[in-house]
């Protein structure tokens, strides 16, 4: 998977580097970041959610699922694992990438299980609903402002 | 259409000169270049982990662009060979994605610890330590990449 905007993506005037701002996010700074230790408290806890408000392909939220798993290997299951996939949220504009998104979670889940666990993941159905409930299309700010509450603050 | 999002005190924003970590409370006060930076975060007014949303990772840089060059090919050399690299690569693979060495990395895992200037470790027991490895964790990753295992395990065929 192509992991962020090419340098002739960015000279396309036509690419949605310029349509949509969309610019993907490298696959080592995602895990770099999701390690280190002002977010790993995230990844530490199975249940505490985060929130990719312009979720692209799905790289944070995948970096954030494989990290889950392997930081509560000890205690790995199917449940957890599930466990882990609501934990996440997405939202992006482009109807493609929440396609994209939704796709690269479920095969992520399925590796990284597989990886750890040495054996399938065989909750699909399960896993499927989840990322169709948590990563949804939509404009982030919009939907954001919906969420803020009366006193003016976003949580 | 509303959902509780759980909320911590940091938010990870990105530039255009990288990644900067910074206390969500000061990020009124920080200064984002990029249009595309300040039209995610407008909205955010409540420290919480923001993953992605405000990036824009490429840079035209290349004073910025030099000086990640030659910290991360220092960086790759140090930990190419240790574990916890190996696992690193793993991982993204486990994610879909082509593994990318800390080389051919815009970054280098590690570059922007702590404003990407601290320095890591290059052991394994160090880096468990640094990264908060559990025993199970450790365990894991002392099995799966343990050469002599490996080879005693391809011998016996």
């Amino acid at each position: 998977m192509m992991s962020y905007s090419t340098p002739e993506a960015r000279k396309d005037k036509n690419s949605a580097y310029h349509k949509h701002a969309e610019v993907f996010t490298p696959a080592g700074l995602a895990f770099d970041m999701i390690l280190n230790e002002y977010v790993r408290e995230l990844v530490q806890d199975v249940d505490k959610t985060a929130f990719d408000p312009a979720v692209g392909q799905g790289q944070f939220p995948c970096a954030e699922l494989v990290s889950k798993l392997f930081y509560n290997i000890d205690r790995l299951d199917e449940d957890l694992a599930l466990r882990a996939l609501k934990s996440l949220y997405g939202i992006d504009i482009q109807e493609s990438s929440v396609r994209q998104a939704r796709e690269h979670l479920i095969l992520t889940l399925c590796d990284s299980f597989r990886f750890f666990t040495g054996k399938e993941f065989t909750r699909l159905a399960e896993a499927q609903a989840i990322v169709e409930e948590n990563i949804i299309c939509g404009d982030s700010l919009k939907i954001m402002e919906e969420w803020t509450n009366p006193q003016g603050s976003l949580f | 259409m509303a959902r509780k999002i759980e909320v911590t005190g940091k938010a990870v924003i990105y530039t255009h000169d990288g990644v900067e970590i910074v206390d969500a409370e000061v990020r009124r006060s920080f200064n984002v270049h990029c249009d595309t930076c300040t039209y995610k975060l407008k909205n955010f007014q409540k420290p919480h982990i923001l993953v992605g949303g405000a990036r824009t990772v490429p840079t035209d840089n290349k004073y910025a662009q030099a000086a990640y060059e030659s910290e991360r090919i220092e960086q790759a050399a140090k930990y190419a060979s240790t574990k916890f690299f190996r696992l690193m690569l793993d991982l993204q693979r486990c994610a879909q994605w082509e593994p990318i060495h800390p080389s051919n990395s815009p970054f280098g895992w590690g570059c922007f610890r702590d404003n990407r200037r601290r320095p890591l470790p290059t052991s394994d027991p160090e880096l468990y330590k640094l990264f908060d490895f559990t025993p199970a964790m450790i365990r894991f990753v002392e099995e799966h990449y343990n050469d002599e295992l490996l080879d005693a395990r391809s011998a016996q065929g």
